[in-house]
Formats: structure tokens, sequence, C-alpha cells
């Protein structure tokens, strides 16, 4: 090699590597470059990106807060249960993977394919379901198939008082009843949190997140179960026996206008709301008015001997049972000569009634109507209310004030007639009705609307009507005054005018001479009677029986002569009860200590009711009304706050 | 067998040890992250960072092992390296065990091995010493032995398939003829025959690897499927800004939005937690490392060593390059690891190998023998 050749091979070797390394750094300069554009130039759009990804928003809610009667029965609570859904794209073996879940869940086959090889990218299977099912998807662990908690609103209780307290939808929203109106109350506060999500779309929280409690408030109704439970048992006889259409009855303790019981049949049953149509989850006490008919003559009459007009004996001409007034033929179902102001009323004389209200004239009767609270809301906690229709007595011709007489032309819920008779049989003084003891609201000052005298005139009236040859007199109780008033209404037709159709009234007072309750059945359109005194006076008097067997005050009233509900036939009754009407005291001995009480066999409503005394909240696993396992076991020392029970046996029927 | 020296100890290369633990640290500390995961309350870790310690401290301990022998020794049995090499990736491609869908490992009992990692080292240094044996530019004769030598391991990974391995290989040879120097005819024919010969090299692509190319020229087709790696990785690297979101902080990370992120995406990791200041000193720290090889490569004085080192340079030059670039969107996905962040035990062992001759060679730089 010569000298020159080499140096010239050398610099050209030199230039070689000089240009390699140079071009080596030019493509190494491009990362630089680049990492400057995505993270300086495009940074934040790109952060924006990735925040849109993984922040969402959520509203938190906290746990919806229980209801309970007034004896401290849970008659509504909220569990978690499991919910399944899919991820389409996830799922290696569609085929098995829908035999496996037509399998556990029941579901048809068909339907499971469709939705499993849907091109969604989130699919629920089934919401809510049953713990045994639930766990046996968590042990089978396919791929695909999640399980995600969620909130069951559960009613211990079943249909007891179904329509008064409505129901949650799916997702946790009161829909109807107590439900409802209090739904901001029981669902207690809403949070809006900002959550990461991750890419699966799994939701995570970050520690301390939810820290603060916003679980609702629990409610507690003036409702007693056992009275409640009388009242459902003996509308429904009464509904169909006489092949009704539906019938409410209504009990309210007069001292304070606790609503005990507000019964209505055909039951609701909310733990399974979407079985049934609205109308049978509509609580027609507060949202259907009717005409209230012979029901409200007491209330002429306290107007008529408030006023002076006429005194209990004061003598009206009848008619015989028909009279043309202004062309208007008005009847009475028997025909009556000269009445007494009081036989008018024990009769329910629609001739005497309405020339009682022909001297009382439009606008008195219309006032104390007005006072007793017609045409206004009764202030109950209530959704949808019906308010009823009362026109300005100023603009009731003579007829209209006859017809009214005897309760036509205008129309009244069942609560709101509750309220009036309420005031009644409180001697005169309006107070409002009460059904939630907790939280407690305001209540106006009471108001004097008849005199005591006058009230206690009418409501000796009212003794006579359940006695002798009375209206009433099926809802008499040997031993016991009772007082009442029948009412049979003629429905008023859609296109004007009455048609055979009937609603049956009767309103109870227990005792007529210093009312202790007030009991008001209602039955609408029954086939079989019509009349208030056959149709509904019966289901008042086994309220009514229920009523004194429970009451403390009853030995007051034994009579001496050992008739009236004796020993043998309350023991008859209970017998005769559903075995879901099982009083507490059977289980007592069983729960006493401080050890783990023994809840096996024991129906889940009286098991959540001992445990909720003692500040515990179970976990519910399973579905049935009676309690087979629990843990921790009967008397041991564990820990007691992790209570879990299982549930078994009556499914379906709970 | 030669012992070490004085002399020869003395030219410990310091520096790139120095890079070496450093990358490597940063690495680990980066997998510790990647492997970090939110979950309901709080989150959990995973252990690959454990691992990858492991396997580092085994390379580690294989350097001094590596320096203690001359690298010159290594001349006499390229051949029968190369051969073994192809055996054992034909055996792979027949009786290996299946990954995921690639047979890719040797299956010897309680560990696994991948030869594709042995080609690697074979390769570099065949080829170092077929060209140390050259004077002169590489002519059309050169370049066609070499070529012919190298696409028998390079097809067989293809079949694995292992796109990514193969054409490191490939590509650090071609860096190796570069600064070897190949005759004005050859390069300026290549220059102009290569991309001719582009799309007949499409045909050959399986169907994932055209996909990839295809979702890296539009990746907004179809961005939760195909183009779902590429999205994601950049919006992790950009959320990261100029600061970077912090150790341990990245979301997209986290919340399991980032794919094979304590693989091939553990720079999306890194770029989303330092953020460009950290990407800058990341590849800065890459760059005085390469820089490091560079300077043994340019200073040895014995030419199969010069090659060797050159070779490695190459062999993470573009894994660097191809990864970050693959990450940053600006290159179609291809399974290259990240030298010392990607997980993997094979190839962390295989750095630490190449890097154990790159420090022998760099103490003997000075040592003038015969050739």
């Amino acid at each position: 090699m010569n000298a020159r050749y080499t140096s010239s091979r050398k610099d050209w070797s030199k230039m070689r590597i000089i240009l390699l390394l140079g071009a080596l750094i030019l493509v190494w300069a491009g990362l630089w470059v680049r990492t400057y554009f995505i993270q300086v130039v495009h940074g934040l759009e790109l952060s924006g990106n990735s925040r849109g990804q993984y922040w969402t928003e959520e509203f938190v809610r906290g746990h919806r807060g229980d209801i309970y009667s007034a004896g401290g029965s849970l008659l509504a609570k909220s569990v978690t249960v499991d919910s399944v859904f899919v991820r389409p794209e996830e799922i290696t073996d569609p085929d098995r993977v829908t035999r496996l879940l037509s399998h556990i869940l029941g579901k048809e086959q068909k339907d499971l394919a469709e939705r499993i090889r849907g091109e969604a990218k989130f699919v629920w299977i089934e919401r809510k379901i049953g713990d045994r099912s639930a766990e046996r998807i968590r042990s089978r662990d396919i791929s695909g198939v999640y399980l995600t908690e969620e909130s069951k609103r559960l009613y211990p209780q079943g249909h007891l008082g179904g329509q008064l307290l409505g129901f949650v939808g799916m997702d946790n929203y009161g829909l109807e009843g107590l439900e409802l109106s209090f739904d901001s109350y029981l669902s207690g506060e809403k949070e809006e949190l900002l959550v990461q999500r991750d890419a699966y779309g799994r939701v995570l929280y970050a520690p301390g997140e939810l820290s603060k409690n916003l679980s609702g408030g629990d409610l507690t109704l003036t409702l007693d179960t056992r009275v409640q439970f009388a009242a459902e048992k003996a509308v429904a006889s009464a509904v169909q026996s006489f092949e009704a259409k539906y019938g409410n009855l209504l009990v309210v303790k007069v001292d304070n206008g606790h609503i005990l019981a507000s019964a209505q049949y055909p039951f609701f049953n909310p733990n399974r709301f979407s079985k049934y149509s609205s109308h049978m989850w509509r609580n027609r006490a507060a949202m259907d008015a009717f005409e209230p008919g012979s029901s409200m003559k007491p209330f002429l009459v306290a107007s008529a001997l408030e006023k002076g007009l006429c005194s209990p004996t004061t003598i009206y001409y009848c008619e015989n049972g028909k009279w043309r007034f202004q062309g208007q033929l008005i009847k009475d179902t028997h025909n009556y000569g000269w009445l007494s102001v009081r036989k008018v009323l024990i009769y329910s004389s629609n001739i005497g009634a309405a020339k009682i209200g022909l001297d009382l004239q439009a606008e008195p009767y219309y006032h104390d109507l007005r006072e007793l609270g017609l045409g206004r809301e009764t202030s109950l906690p209530l959704p949808s209310e019906n308010e009823g229709i009362l026109r300005r007595g100023r603009r009731w011709n003579s007829i209209d004030l006859a017809s009214a007489s005897f309760g036509q032309g205008f129309s009244l819920n069942l609560y709101q007639m509750g309220r009036a008779y309420l005031c009644l049989a409180n001697k005169g003084v309006r107070k409002p009705l009460t059904l939630v003891q907790d939280p407690v609201r305001d209540k106006p000052d009471p108001h004097r609307v008849y005199s005591e005298q006058t009230a206690e005139n009418v409501l000796s009236m009212m003794s006579n009507v359940v006695q002798g040859n009375g209206t009433g007199t099926r809802a008499d109780i040997k031993g016991v005054q009772v007082g009442g008033k029948t009412g049979t209404a003629q429905k008023a037709m859609r296109k004007g005018g009455y048609g055979e159709d009937y609603v049956a009234i009767f309103a109870g007072l227990i005792t007529a001479k210093d009312p202790e309750y007030l009991l008001l059945a209602m039955v609408d359109s029954p086939s079989k009677n019509h009349y208030g005194g056959v149709v509904a006076a019966p289901a008042v008097r086994k309220v009514g029986r229920t009523l004194l067997r429970h009451a403390d005050t009853f030995r007051k009233w034994q009579p001496a002569s050992g008739e009236g509900v004796t020993k043998a036939s309350r023991e008859e009754e209970t017998a005769a009860e559903s075995p879901r009407m099982v009083t507490l005291s059977n289980w007592e001995q069983r729960v006493e200590g401080s050890g783990v009480p023994d809840l096996r066999g024991m129906p889940l409503r009286l098991a959540l009711g001992i445990l909720a005394r003692q500040g515990i909240m179970p976990q519910v696993r399973g579905s049935g009304v009676v309690v087979t396992k629990q843990s921790p076991k009967p008397g041991g020392a564990g820990n007691k706050e992790d209570m879990v029970l299982w549930l078994g046996g009556d499914k379906g029927k709970g | 067998m030669p012992f070490l020296d004085r002399r020869t100890l003395s030219q410990f290369n310091w520096s790139l040890l120095f890079l070496l633990l450093l990358l490597a640290g940063l690495g680990i500390l980066n997998l510790y992250s990647a492997g970090t995961l939110r979950v309901d309350k709080g989150v959990t870790t995973s252990f690959y960072y454990q691992k990858q310690i492991f396997w580092f401290a085994i390379g580690l301990s294989a350097i001094p092992v590596i320096i203690i022998f001359n690298y010159r020794h290594l001349k006499e049995i390229v051949w029968p390296l190369y051969s073994v090499t192809i055996a054992l990736l034909a055996y792979v491609l027949v009786f290996g065990t299946s990954i995921s869908g690639a047979k890719r490992w040797v299956d010897l009992g309680p560990i696994s091995f991948q030869p594709t990692e042995l080609a690697k080292v074979s390769v570099i240094l065949l080829i170092a010493a077929l060209l140390s044996r050259i004077s002169g530019p590489v002519g059309w004769k050169g370049l066609g032995g070499i070529l012919g030598i190298v696409a028998i391991p390079v097809v067989l990974i293809f079949l694995q398939p292992d796109l990514g391995s193969g054409l490191n290989i490939l590509m650090l040879v071609g860096g190796m003829l570069l600064f070897k120097g190949i005759s004005k005819r050859v390069f300026l024919t290549c220059l102009v025959g290569l991309p001719l010969l582009a799309p007949g090299a499409w045909f050959m692509l399986l169907d994932y690897q055209k996909e990839r190319i295809l979702t890296f020229l539009h990746p907004h087709m179809d961005p939760l499927g195909a183009g779902y790696n590429t999205i994601q990785s950049q919006i992790a690297v950009g959320s990261g800004q100029v600061w970077g979101k912090g150790f341990l902080e990245g979301t997209q990370s986290q919340l399991r939005f980032l794919p094979a992120k304590h693989t091939d995406f553990a720079f999306s990791v890194f770029g989303e937690e330092w953020g460009f200041v950290g990407c800058i000193f990341l590849l800065a720290l890459f760059c005085l490392f390469l820089y490091q090889l560079v300077v043994v490569a340019g200073t040895s004085k014995d030419a199969f060593g010069s090659y060797i080192v050159c070779g490695v340079f190459f062999y993470f030059f573009w894994q660097v390059l191809i990864n970050i670039g693959m990450v940053l969107g600006l290159m179609p996905i291809v399974g290259i690891p990240l030298p010392f962040f990607s997980y993997g035990g094979s190839s962390t062992l295989i750095n630490c190998i190449l890097l154990g001759l790159v420090f022998s060679i760099s103490m003997r730089r000075y040592i003038f023998t015969q050739k």
C-alpha cells in the first residue's frame, strides 16, 4: 500500500464515519423533535384526552333509609344485591356462556344468545339477582361475565301497606307512595363525585373519597302492623264477598290523629311492582275522590244544630219516601212520615236531610264543609292527592243544596272524609291526620269547628245508627258502644247522572260516646249488595274487634257480662289468621340476653326487627321469607355487626 | 487463558459502567411504576421489577467473566457458534414452546431459553470476524456472502414469527457494513434498489403485521381496535406534558389504558410520569451510552474488536430508535424492546453479555497485537 492511497482512503473512511454518525444523529434528533411535539405542543390536548378517558362524573347516593311501622317493624329496607352484565367482546365461547347463564338464571337461551352476540360493549343480563345465582356465577369466573353490586329495596311485610309505601324503581328512585314523597329524605345525600374509571370501565374510588356519610334518614310511620293486617284482611273479605271492584279501610287514632291503618284491596306487593298494572298500585284513598252520599249527613246535622236551627228532637215530614222538589224526585229507601232529626240520621232519610239542608241554607253548610277540609288537600305526605270538588256555596241553587244535604254534588277522598270525621270524633275540634311520626312535621293549630255540645249530640245520634233498627247494626260489637254512619252513594257516571254502581261506606267510632278510634270503610262497586250498612259495616266491626283486643285501654270497656271479646274468641281469631301474623312475643324468649340471638326458622321481618332493635343491620342472602341459616351462630360471641342471614322456604311467596 | 494484567485493568471503562448502572436503575424504577395498577381502593404492584433485578444481577455478574476472557479467542469459534445457533433456531421452529402464537423458546426444564438472543451474539461475532478479514470496502461479492450468512438465521427468526428481532439483526448488520464501508457502486445501487424491494416485502408479511403498518399510517381508522396501542401510548406520553405527572402518578398506566406497558411500551410510562424533561434526559442518557460505544469502536486498534463494538452499538441504537419511535407513533408497532426498560430475562442477559464484550474490547484496545 502506498502512502498516498492510504491517506486518501483514511480521509474517505473518516468522512464516511462522520457522515454515518451525522445521519444517525439526524435520525435520533427525530425522537427529540417528536417528544417535543407530543409533550409540549400537543401536551395540553392529549392531557385532556387522557382525563376524558378516566375521569367520569358519577352520582354517588347514600344508603336509602328504612321505613318502620310505629311499633318498629321493618316495612322497607335496602339491601345490596348482585346484578349480572356481560362484555360480549371478552367472551370466548358464547355458546357455553349462553348455556351456563341460561341454566343459572333460568332465562331463555335464544334471547340470551342474541344479547351475548350483540354489538354492544356492555349488556345487562339480569339486574338484582338472587344470592345463590350470584354465587354460582362468581365461582365459575367466566371471562366476560361480570357481577356488580346494586341496591335492592325489600319490603319484608309483602303487600302490607303496599299502596301506601309505594316502591322504588330499578335505579332506586321512589316512584310511588311514601317512597316517592319522601324520596329525597330517604335517599339521603346525592353527591356528584369525579371518579376514576379504568380501561375496562371499572369505577375506582380513591381512599377516603366516600368517607362522608350520605345515608338517607329512616321513616317511622304511625301505622300499626297488627291493625293494618286486620284492616287488610277485613277489606279483602268485604271486596271478595260482595264482588266489588276495590275497597279501602282507614283506621285513625282519635287523640293524636295517627293513621293506624290504611288498607286497600286488591293488594299490591311492592317487592314485585313490575308484575302489577299501574291501577293496582294507586293509593285510591288519596288519589280517587268520590261522592260521599249519606255518610255526610252527620255534618249536615251538626251544622244545623250548631246554627240552632233545630234540636235532635225537631221533626221533619219525610213525605212517605217520595218527594218531588222543584221537579226533582228525592227518594228514601223506606217510607217515613214525620221523623225527628235524630231519626233522620238513624234511618238516613234523604228527604229529611234535604229539608234540614234547605233550612240551613247553602252558605253556612258550605262554610262548615270547607272548615272540615273538603276541597282542600289533607297535607298528608302522599303524592298526587285528589282534593275533590266542592263548588262555592253561593253558586248552589236549591236543588244543589238539597242534593248536597245527602252528600251528592261534591266529592272528596277517603283521607278528607277521615279528617272530617276526626273533627267530629274529637268533639268538634279539627286536627290533621298524621301518617309519619318521624320526621315530625309542623302541625297547624287545632281549630274548633263545632261546639262540644253539638259534637256530642251528633255522636250520640251516631251511636243509635248501630243499634236497634238503625242502618249500621252490622258494625255493632257486643259490649262496646260503637257509633257510626252508613253511606250508600250512587256513583256519578262520566257522562253525567247516576248509574247502577254504588259506593258502600261505613264510618265507625269506637266508642261512640268517647271516640278512641275512627274507622272508615269504603267499598267501590259491590255487586251483590250495595248498602254501606251491609257491605262496609262488617269490615269495620272486624277491625274494631282487633283494635279492642290489642288496646291497652280495652279493660275499661270490658263488660261485666263476659260477652264481647272473650279470651276464647280472641284465641280463635288469632288461630284463624294467617301464619304471617306472628306476634313477637312467641320469639322473644329466644332472643333474650346479650349473645347472638337465634333467628333460625323465624320470618325475616321478625328477625330484621329484632336485629334492628339491637342496632344491627344484617346482610340478607337468598330469597324467601324464613331465616334458614345465620352467621355468627346463635349464642356465640361472634361479631354481631357482621351478621348474615340466609333465607329459604316459601320461595316466591314473600 | 490470558489473565488480566494491571495495565489492562487500568483501562476499565468506568463511564460505560456508570451509564449502564444508571440506565438499568431507571429501567427498574420505571418497571416498578409500570407494574402498579389501581384497584378498587389503593394500588397493587406486580413483581416484574423484582424479576428484572434478578436477571440484571445475573447479567452484571456475567460481565467480569467475559472481561477476563480475551475476546480475540472468539474469532476461532464464530463458525461453530453460528452453526449451533442455526441448529437451535431450526429446533425451536419444530419443537419450541409456543407462547402466544410464536415458537421462540427452548424449554430447558426450570429455565427456558430464546435462541434468537443467541443469534444476535453469534451474528455480530461472525460478521465482525468476516469484516475484519476483508480489506477495503465491501464489494458485491462480500455483500452477497454476508447477506447469505445473515439471511439463514433471520429467515428462521421471521418464521417464529418474530419480526422485531429479525429486523434488528438485519439492521445491525447493515450498520456494521456502513461502518466498514461498502463500495460506492454497491452503496448507490442499494440506495436505489432497496426501496424498490419494499412492495415485495409487503406480501411476505403476516396479516397482523400488515395491520400494524396500516394502523400506523391511519391510527384513527380503528381507535379501539388495531389503532388502540398507538393512540393510547401517545395519549400517555403527551399527557405527561413538560414536567410529567410524577413517579407512580401515571394515570394512563395505572388505569390500564396502556398496553404492554412493562414490555414494549415501558417508555410510555416513563414519558407520562417524567414528562418532556424526563424524556430529554433519558434520550440524552442513551446518547451518552451510545457515544461511549462509538468511542470504543473508534479507538480500538483491533478490527475484530472494533466491528464487534460497532455491531453492539447498532444493536442498541436500532432498538432504542425503533422502540421509542414506535411509542411516539413515528413507526409501526414492531415487537422491539427498549434496552434496560422493557421487562425480559433473556434480553437483559444478552444486553449485559454484549456490554461485557464491549468492556473487554475497551480494556484491550491499546494492546497492540499482531493480526
